[in-house]
């Protein structure tokens, strides 16, 4: 596996290849800036595979340097490892937000780095296998990647939606996040209601639609709070979100209900698709749940929203959302 | 058991690898502290004008962080932590951030970093 490590302080860079060289990821380029990061990328001719990159960084910082190799097509789905001092939370979120898939604070223990690179290494495999050939030209990618069967239970990456971040991602943040970092956050699900019949009825390409679109309203009926939204399979979609006092999740479900409603979504075929949002109980995470316990949360969400919700529609598709319109 | 065996043998490839940086850091180590207790000095004069002040302070901050990102990998957990504790204190200084943090509370817990800089050294004879 081709790692890029960024980082300023060149001690780092040392430990960094001595540690992932013990843990048999020899392959590694070093970089002491941004600016040298991104010369080495435009240089490679082999892409790298996964990015090391510190946070605070002179000039450019490793959060604008993540959001910038994130643009460039051959690394969206890349792992982006950061490694920094600093564990405050907002340093975490903007990384999160600006694409990284996992996070290490300093100082770090080299065989723990290790497993986060073997991790990382797994996800490369899987994307690879997905797209069989890392070469084909994006467009090719993309049109694979609509007419490849999904399983209704598989928590699909959905791609450029606000907040929105894949299922791994979100648990690796939660991991991160201390304690303190979780006062005030509750998580909770979204399920959509009818979901199997949904799923039957309609193609590959325009269930991921359906995904991407539900995603965007979820996301935008949350925008008054920090927040990140992941789709974890079977119409359900997990929410983690910042903020003290609690959430009116009536208020909050509804809106989504109205962005649905008002999307007016159809199949292909122009065939209309109504359905409606459920949210589930919330789970609200208190100063005893840092680490595991918060992804334990993350998946009482889930089954909260899988239980809560209807397994059809129950006749109240009629009601009107239109209270719930944000300002 | 065939993990443990492998975990092992990581381990101890990783502390070779590291025992060769340890030296590197206590080089960088005896720098690092020269430069400190130069600043640590002029702050504590209280003779430097509000630029220079902040200046000294925030490259203590930089001197501190560089600190804390490897001490505690190389073994020097301590000195890890009393760096950290520098890092936010300096930093709460340059940001003024309330309650205010002083160039005394600067300089007392630079003193707690730099004398275990000096123990970490004398223990390693230089």
């Amino acid at each position: 596996m081709r790692i890029l490590a960024v980082d300023d302080d060149e001690m780092i860079l040392e430990l960094l290849s001595a540690s992932l060289g013990a843990a048999g990821f020899a392959d590694l380029t070093v970089a002491s800036s941004a600016a040298q990061a991104l010369e080495h990328i435009a240089a490679a001719r082999i892409p790298f595979d996964c990015f090391l990159l510190d946070i605070q960084m002179p000039e450019v910082d490793g959060i604008d340097l993540c959001r910038a190799i994130r643009r460039n097509p051959i690394y969206a789905a890349a792992p982006i490892v950061m490694i920094t001092a600093m564990s405050q939370k907002s340093y975490i979120d903007r990384a999160f937000s600006a694409g990284a898939t996992d996070y290490v604070t300093k100082p770090f223990d080299p065989v723990e780095l290790g497993a986060r690179i073997r991790l990382a290494a797994k996800m490369v495999e899987s994307e690879r296998a997905l797209t069989e050939n890392r070469s084909a030209v994006a467009t090719l990618r993309a049109q694979l990647e609509r007419e490849r069967f999904v399983d209704l239970n598989e928590p699909i990456s959905i791609p450029d939606v606000d907040a929105v971040i894949d299922l791994q991602a979100l648990e690796n943040y939660l991991l991160q996040l201390s304690r303190s970092g979780l006062f005030a956050t509750s998580i909770f699900a979204f399920k959509i209601v009818g979901i199997e019949t949904i799923y039957a009825s309609t193609s590959p390409i325009d269930f991921r639609y359906l995904l991407t679109d539900v995603a965007e309203a979820v996301s935008t009926a949350l925008r008054s709070h920090e927040r990140f939204v992941s789709y974890a399979g079977n119409g359900v979609y997990v929410c983690v979100a910042h903020g003290r006092g609690a959430l009116d999740l009536e208020v909050i479900e509804g809106t989504a209900n109205l962005i649905v409603e008002e999307m007016a979504l159809t199949n292909s075929r122009g065939v209309p698709l109504k359905f409606r949002l459920r949210v589930g109980s919330p789970v609200r995470v208190g100063l005893v749940r840092a680490g595991r316990g918060a992804v334990d949360a993350l998946y009482v969400a889930i089954e909260n929203a899988e239980q809560d919700a209807p397994k059809a529609e129950d006749g109240r598709s009629g009601e009107h959302w239109s209270q719930f319109r944000l300002a | 058991m065939e993990r443990d065996s492998v975990s092992l043998d990581t381990r101890s490839m990783i502390a070779n690898r590291l025992s060769a940086l340890r030296i590197r850091f206590l080089d960088v180590l005896e720098i690092r502290m020269t430069e400190c207790e130069a600043l640590r000095d002029s702050l504590e004069a209280g003779t430097l004008p509000e630029a220079d002040r902040v200046g000294a302070v925030r490259a203590i901050c930089f001197a501190a962080h560089k600190t804390v990102g490897v001490a505690a990998t190389l073994g020097f957990a301590d000195l890890g932590m009393l760096s950290q504790r520098v890092e936010l204190a300096a930093t709460d200084y340059i940001d003024r951030s309330e309650p205010p943090t002083t160039v005394r509370m600067v300089v007392s817990l630079a003193d707690d970093m730099l004398g275990e800089m000096a123990l970490i050294l004398a223990e390693a004879g230089r």
